[in-house]
């Protein structure tokens, strides 16, 4: 492959692109190119400006663009608008996160992909038709002929995203961008998906541009890996070299604060800091002022994309060969034995919950769909100061039990137990006492924070409600205390929740959750909105408060390499019951239930799995 | 099939709504002070004279009473007798009632598909010169009641600069298509007020529309400009806009009843202004139940046009 | 009546149509020819048809108990009176050929013309009259023409061709009530059927009537005194808004517009090729003060009040001088019966001393008024000034017709109201001030002795003396009335060039008698 890369023009060729949104540097100078099928896979977190790059190949760009965009010998930045029309979905085509939105709901999904085919093809509307559902059988999809004739929101997600790649293969492209294809679906439809496009690889020579923040996934589909921060790509080689001896101390972090579901536990890494200032970066390297390595050299002077020693695996730091040396892996993390903790009562117990849903009807007298059992008859328990984390696709009710334990939703049937005290089943209903001893997290934090309030006042608010915190100077001491605990300073108290970062609303969030002394602390996908660099911080900061407060998490996730990491006890949920339970060590270990095992073979781990595992039906 | 449950299901709550709005203007009007005997006697009525009229036009039997034998006789498709002109009701209506349908349709085929096009034509450049104007002068005509816009008109167009008949004077059972030219200006004022507030929410539904994900799609699988607006763009915009429309019906009867007066047009808004005055609650009665129940159907088919365009919906 | 006490009296730009033509009179010949109508010079134009054209539709078609102007104007059209008033207020001979009291107006026989038709074809006798006559005194069916025909006892037919009418009292004006809108003479086969059927013997048949749009009426062929019928046909259309009524006649779409608010007047007066009417009428809007009612049963309040207002100049501010200043009696300036009088103008000091003598102080009032009867709210609201300036309040509380109609005539004790002049004593003062007359809301005698002497004015058949005694209740009236008359107001309207022969009507109506169209 190499060495055909060599001698083929390439497929895609970048040089020196730099894209700009008013004064904002998204991109600055980036160069890589992508030989005829082989497959490139762009990480980054969000902000890194990977998107702007994938679309900026298709010239669909907001901001300003400089800078040489090749595709298959075609100078994108200088074709006629018409000229560009043929190149798009014919030359090159793209795939898109969230398969949902990015389908028509307005249009057949048979005629969605018809219409490049005629658009680019010039061939009769049959004949165009004929070819469409033959893409969709081709993408594997069941009874291609009557699914082509079905609206986008009546296909599941995965399903939506095979025809969206059905419709990228429609003009036989030479190029495929794939822009976080995979991100939002389940991990085991992810794994299909996977699949499919690496068959499509193999079986039609396209290359493709891929774009993810998931390692991997990367490592499931990419010959090679460019890394991009800040706008910039700070490291390019092999799939192998990028992420199994990454030469910059970013793609280092990077993988150390990503949570994995095999090998030994060890702490999350953190990177501290947050992204510069766009607008204006720094003159030297970028990295510096959250790199553990910097130097002074590393500030004054920005290093070069170089050859590292081991032979086309580019990177951009000073240190590039020592950056092994440098960074010595974090500390293992002790298992912590569950068995004497089960000895006391447990702190919170869900006994035979039950909820069942009546989806509302489309329009007001139209009649709904049949009730759903979002939650079947569980029944768990959470020893104090540990966590229980509850892992299931979507749908699998495990946000539902999350709220029923906190008065949001009641429940048909069962009991919240916490310690002594039946709770109430309506949160409104509880008394002070009981509602300031379950707090929760939620997913979102921008629509779980008063955009009007500060700071200050929202971790204020409970300490006040609850009491006994002290008022005036002693309040405001503890909340710069409560702020501290989650790595925030005295200087947030007064900045309003859109002056901050996703990961520092979060961290108000769980700031204002502690702020009542809870004993619970229910956790709804508390990072998954998040970078993984955050959310490494954020599980840490998670795990310390708990060392220090003794509390107890329900620890809701669909992530099982973060649940590994934080969990005392797992309970896996699919349809609404519990299908497994126990220790996290016995249930990714040596899971009892084939729903489990495929469930762990599913994440996509550095290592390329070879077939696709049974079962899945995405 | 569902669609069909949903209307049935339509149809009998209008039927409940149009007996509680029956129900309801018989009230309110009967709550007014004054009824038809004073009103039309006048301040120089005596006592006696007011009880005599009231008398012979049975408003001195009870409230109930009177509901229960109109509702029964609504129900045999009598709406009875105007209390003015102590004719029947039913006749009065018919020829009114076709003018006003007219007056309403002819303002609605053309102002729904104009405002449309001017809201997508807007939304196609928002901050454009084009959006700005189409803008200005939305906010403007939304801005003014029908009242002074229909004014306006007259002294434009029939006074200042007599090219139109500033009134358009008919009688309830003429044709009010022999003479377009009569048409124009209540028209005009309709369409005017319909036309703000129509395209500026289609403008701010087509924007939407523009920047979701399955346009880019579309525009990234090399489909030509005016395709992605008629054929991506276009299906998403309708639905909601068309529901928004059936919203506005409401709107349009409003405005038929000023315009209606104002241009002295036949039609039921001028009916019932007048019933109002005279406190002739048989023909309000009747009028607002008519316009209730077109309330309802335009509505109801705004709402079943919708669904049947969103496949969402439909199935 | 002469031109020079009308400083403001607006004749029309152009056309015959002179006001000393108009006022001045012609004699009067045995029968009403055009000649009663006025014009002369040109030949009236015969064909057309006259596109009439006012607000409000009329509340019903059967003219005796239609209480609307437009239903009144509609009843001159279809049916006849007996008589009708030449220039003088006189009456002349329309239905009737002759009229004779006897025992001293106690009793009146009256001739009825021979040969009249009816629309349905039936002959007008005796009979029809004296079933009209019945009906007015009927409660039950003679609507807002009740008592119309005057104090009447008993009608009875002597022959085809002659009635006999037996009054309660002795009543001089016979003659010239039976001219009155009420008394339109009706067929006495389906009488009670006119709101639907509208039979008359009018120059105008009943055509259509689309209700709240339009009448539409067609000459009569037979009509028994052609010479003051020129038109083909009238057809009624009903314009609320003023605007639109002034579009509409601007746009050649009606020839004639009535009723309209002094703006229309004001900006129409100019106007090439239409020709604007203002002249005096006795129509008046007054403040009603109700004397059996606190704080007016007190004379003195009730004098009191008469100083507060400044009359001419809200015959200025709410009439745009359209109209002349009142006296606080019912007659206008001009009226044969109106003696002389002392003029009463505003005097705030003597009025703050009157309410001082009547121990009335801090006087806090709510002043009723509606603006669907303008400019009455104008006039209320100055006099609410000028009271306040003396430490009077009065609140002006502006309310719906309707509910004005129903809740503050004769309820309340401060409000205004309207009257439209009348051609008699017996409508203009008898049945407002005697204390059983149906229009004194108050059923009081204001000053003592008034009905005697109101009785006497009625029964009182030599003319000279009716206006001595006349006289003589007016300036009691002045003194006492619980009604001030701040002024009365000028008939408006508009026609277009083409109108001849239009005259403004005095007493409330329009008469297309005479009336023709150019070509």
């Amino acid at each position: 492959m190499t060495v055909m890369s060599k001698i083929e023009p390439p497929v895609l060729a970048v040089r020196d692109l730099s894209i700009s949104y008013g004064p904002l540097q998204a991109v600055r100078g980036v160069s890589f190119s992508i030989a005829p099928g082989e497959a490139m896979g762009l990480i980054g977190e969000s902000g890194s400006g990977k998107s702007s790059v994938a679309y900026a190949v298709m010239r669909y760009i907001k901001g300003q663009a400089s800078g040489e965009v090749h595709v298959a010998g075609q100078d994108v930045m200088a074709l006629s608008e018409q000229a560009l029309g043929k190149l798009r979905g014919r030359t090159a085509a793209m795939v898109y996160q969230d398969p949902m939105s990015a389908l028509n709901p307005a249009i057949k999904v048979g005629e969605q992909i018809a219409e490049a085919i005629r658009l680019h093809g010039r061939i009769g509307k049959a004949l165009a038709w004929k070819r469409g559902v033959a893409l969709l059988e081709r993408v594997h999809l069941p009874r291609p002929a009557e699914i082509a004739h079905r609206y986008p929101h009546q296909l599941s997600g995965g399903q939506q995203q095979r025809v969206v790649i059905a419709m990228a293969l429609a003009c036989d492209p030479q190029l495929l961008i794939m822009d976080e294809p995979t991100t939002g679906l389940d991990v085991t439809t992810e794994a299909v998906i996977l699949d499919l496009v690496n068959e499509l690889r193999r079986e039609t020579g396209v290359a493709v541009l891929f774009i993810s923040h998931n390692m991997g996934v990367v490592a499931q589909v990419c010959d090679r890996v460019g890394v991009l921060y800040a706008g910039q790509l700070i490291e390019e080689g092999t799939t192998e070299q990028v992420l199994r001896q990454p030469r910059h101390p970013y793609t280092v972090a990077l993988m150390r604060a990503m949570p994995a579901i095999d090998g030994p536990r060890r702490r999350l890494a953190a990177i501290p800091g947050r992204l510069p200032d766009l607008r204006s970066p720094p003159p030297g390297c970028i990295f510096t002022p959250r790199c553990a390595m910097a130097t002074a050299e590393c500030e004054s002077r920005m290093p070069d994309l170089a050859n590292s020693s081991g032979g086309g695996h580019r990177s951009r730091c000073h240190y590039r060969d020592e950056v092994a040396l440098r960074l010595p892996p974090e500390p293992l993390v002790a298992e912590v034995q569950l068995v004497e903790a089960r000895q006391e009562r447990p702190r919170l117990q869900i006994i035979a919950v039950s909820k069942q849903f009546r989806a509302r009807p489309a329009l007001p007298f139209m009649r709904g769909p049949a009730p759903v059992r979002a939650v079947d008859d569980v029944t768990l328990d959470i020893p104090p100061g540990r966590t229980l984390a509850v892992v299931g696709e979507s749908g699998s009710g495990k946000s539902t039990l999350a709220r029923c334990v906190a008065g949001l939703i009641v429940p048909e049937d069962g009991a919240i137990r916490l310690e002594n005290e039946v709770l109430d089943p309506l949160v409104q209903k509880r008394g002070r006492a009981a509602q300031q001893a379950v707090q929760f997290v939620f997913q979102n934090p921008d629509a779980a924070l008063n955009p009007h309030w500060t700071v200050a006042e929202i971790v204020g608010r409970p300490m006040r409600l609850y009491g006994g915190q002290g008022e005036g100077k002693a309040l405001r001491h503890r909340i710069i205390e409560q702020l501290e605990a989650v790595k925030l300073g005295e200087r947030y108290l007064d900045l309003y929740p859109r002056e901050m970062s996703g990961g520092e609303k979060q961290r108000v969030s769980i700031a204002r959750a502690f702020a009542g002394r809870p004993r619970l602390v229910i956790c709804d996908e508390p990072t998954s909105a998040l970078d993984i660099s955050v959310q490494a911080a954020i599980l840490n900061e998670l795990l310390a408060l708990q060392r220090e407060n003794g509390t107890s998490y329900l620890f809701i996730s669909h992530d099982l390499g973060v649940v590994r990491h934080v969990a005392h006890e797992v309970a896996i949920m699919r349809h609404g019951r519990i299908v497994e339970s126990g220790p996290p060590a016995a249930v990714f270990g040596d899971p009892r239930e084939e729903y489990t095992r495929n469930l762990i073979a599913a994440i996509p781990t550095l290592e390329r799995r070879e077939a696709a595992p049974a079962l899945l039906t995405a | 099939m569902q669609a069909l449950g949903f209307i049935l299901r339509r149809v009998l709550l209008l039927v409940v709504v149009l007996f509680a709005v029956s129900v309801l203007t018989f009230a309110i009007v009967n709550v007014l002070p004054g009824d038809v005997a004073t009103a039309v006697l006048g301040d120089m009525a005596t006592p006696d004279q007011v009880l005599a009229v009231r008398k012979t036009l049975g408003l001195d039997q009870p409230l109930a009473e009177r509901y229960l034998r109109w509702l029964l006789g609504v129900l045999q498709g009598d709406f009875g007798r105007s209390l003015q002109h102590g004719q029947p009701i039913g006749p009065i209506l018919m020829g009114r009632l076709g003018n006003s349908a007219i007056l309403g349709l002819i303002t609605l085929a053309i102002a729904a598909p104009l405002a449309v096009a001017l809201g997508v034509m807007a939304a196609l450049k928002p901050g454009g010169v084009l959006d700005r104007v189409i803008g200005g002068i939305a906010v403007g005509a939304y801005a003014l009641p029908e009242y002074v816009i229909g004014l306006f008109g007259i002294l434009a167009f029939s006074i200042w600069w007599p090219v139109l008949p500033g009134s358009s004077l008919m009688d309830p059972n003429e044709n009010p298509l022999a003479r377009p030219e009569a048409l124009i200006l209540p028209i005009g004022v309709l369409i005017t007020g319909m036309l703000a507030f129509i395209s500026q929410v289609t403008r701010a539904s087509m924007i939407q529309v523009m920047g979701s994900a399955y346009i880019r799609t579309a525009v990234l699988k090399g489909v030509p400009r005016w395709r992605v607006v008629m054929k991506h763009a276009m299906p998403n915009l309708l639905p909601p806009t068309i529901a928004e429309i059936g919203m506005y019906f409401g709107y349009v009867i409003g405005g038929l009843v000023v315009v209606e007066t104002l241009f002295s047009y036949a039609g039921l808004g001028q009916l019932v202004t007048n019933a109002v005055s005279y406190r002739d609650v048989p023909v309000i009665q009747a009028v607002v139940l008519i316009v209730a129940a077109a309330y309802g159907i335009g509505n109801l088919l705004a709402d079943v046009a919708a669904l049947l365009m969103n496949p969402r919906l439909r199935s | 009546m002469t031109l020079s006490r009308f400083p403001n009296l607006i004749l029309p730009r152009r056309g015959l149509l002179g006001g000393a033509m108009a006022l001045g009179g012609a004699a009067v010949a045995g029968l009403p020819t055009r000649a009663g109508y006025a014009q002369s010079g040109v030949a009236p134009r015969k064909g057309g048809v006259l596109r009439f054209c006012r607000p409000d539709p009329p509340d019903m078609l059967d003219p005796m108990q239609t209480n609307s102007f437009s239903g009144m104007e509609f009843g001159q059209m279809v049916y006849d009176n007996l008589v009708t008033l030449d220039d003088k207020a006189q009456p002349t001979p329309q239905l009737a050929t002759e009229w004779t009291a006897e025992k001293g107006g106690q009793e009146w026989v009256v001739t009825i013309r021979e040969g009249v038709k009816f629309h349905s074809g039936d002959t007008l006798t005796s009979a029809d009259v004296v079933a009209t006559i019945e009906r007015s005194m009927d409660r039950s069916r003679a609507g807002a023409g009740l008592g119309c025909f005057g104090p009447v006892a008993a009608v009875s037919a002597e022959g085809p061709h002659k009635i006999r009418v037996a009054m309660t009292m002795p009543f001089g004006e016979f003659p010239v009530v039976l001219a009155y809108r009420a008394c339109r003479i009706l067929p006495a086969k389906g009488i009670d059927s006119l709101r639907d059927t509208p039979n008359g013997t009018g120059p105008f048949k009943f055509k259509d009537f689309q209700p709240g749009a339009s009448i539409t009426m067609e000459r009569n062929p037979d009509y028994w005194n052609p010479d003051v019928l020129h038109l083909d046909g009238v057809r009624m259309v009903f314009i609320r808004e003023a605007v639109a009524m002034q579009a509409a006649i601007r746009g050649g779409q009606v020839d004639l517009i009535t009723q309209i608010p002094l703006e229309t007047y004001l900006t129409m007066r100019n106007a090439r090729g239409f020709k604007a009417y203002s002249a005096p009428t006795g129509d008046y809007h007054t403040i009603q003060i109700m004397a059996n009612m606190d704080p007016f049963k007190n004379a003195k309040v009730r004098e009191a009040f008469q100083y507060i207002p400044d009359r001419k100049a809200i015959v200025a501010s709410a009439l745009f001088g359209q109209g002349v200043p009142g006296n606080d009696v019912v007659l206008p300036p001009g009226s044969f019966y109106l003696p002389e009088l002392p003029v009463i103008d505003q005097d705030l000091p003597r009025a703050k001393k009157l309410l001082e003598e009547a121990g009335v102080s801090n006087l806090t009032i709510d002043a009723y008024t509606t603006s669907d009867r303008q400019p009455a709210p104008k006039m209320i609201l100055a006099f609410s000034e000028a009271a306040a300036k003396i430490g009077v309040t009065v609140r002006v509380r502006d309310i719906p017709y309707t509910e004005y109609a129903a809740n503050v005539a004769r309820k309340m004790p401060m409000y205004s109201s309207y009257f439209s002049g009348s051609a008699t004593l017996y409508d203009a003062i008898y049945k407002i001030h005697h204390s059983k007359g149906i229009y004194n809301y108050g059923n009081t005698e204001v000053a003592p002795g008034l009905d005697g002497k109101l009785d006497a004015m009625i029964a009182e058949v030599d003319t000279a003396r009716r206006k001595e005694i006349a006289a003589d209740v007016l300036r009691l009236l002045q003194r006492h009335s619980d009604r001030m008359v701040p002024y009365f107001r000028n008939y408006v309207g508009v026609t277009s060039d083409k109108v001849q022969g239009f005259q403004p009507p005095k007493y409330g109506t329009i008469e297309t008698r005479g009336t023709w169209l150019s070509a």
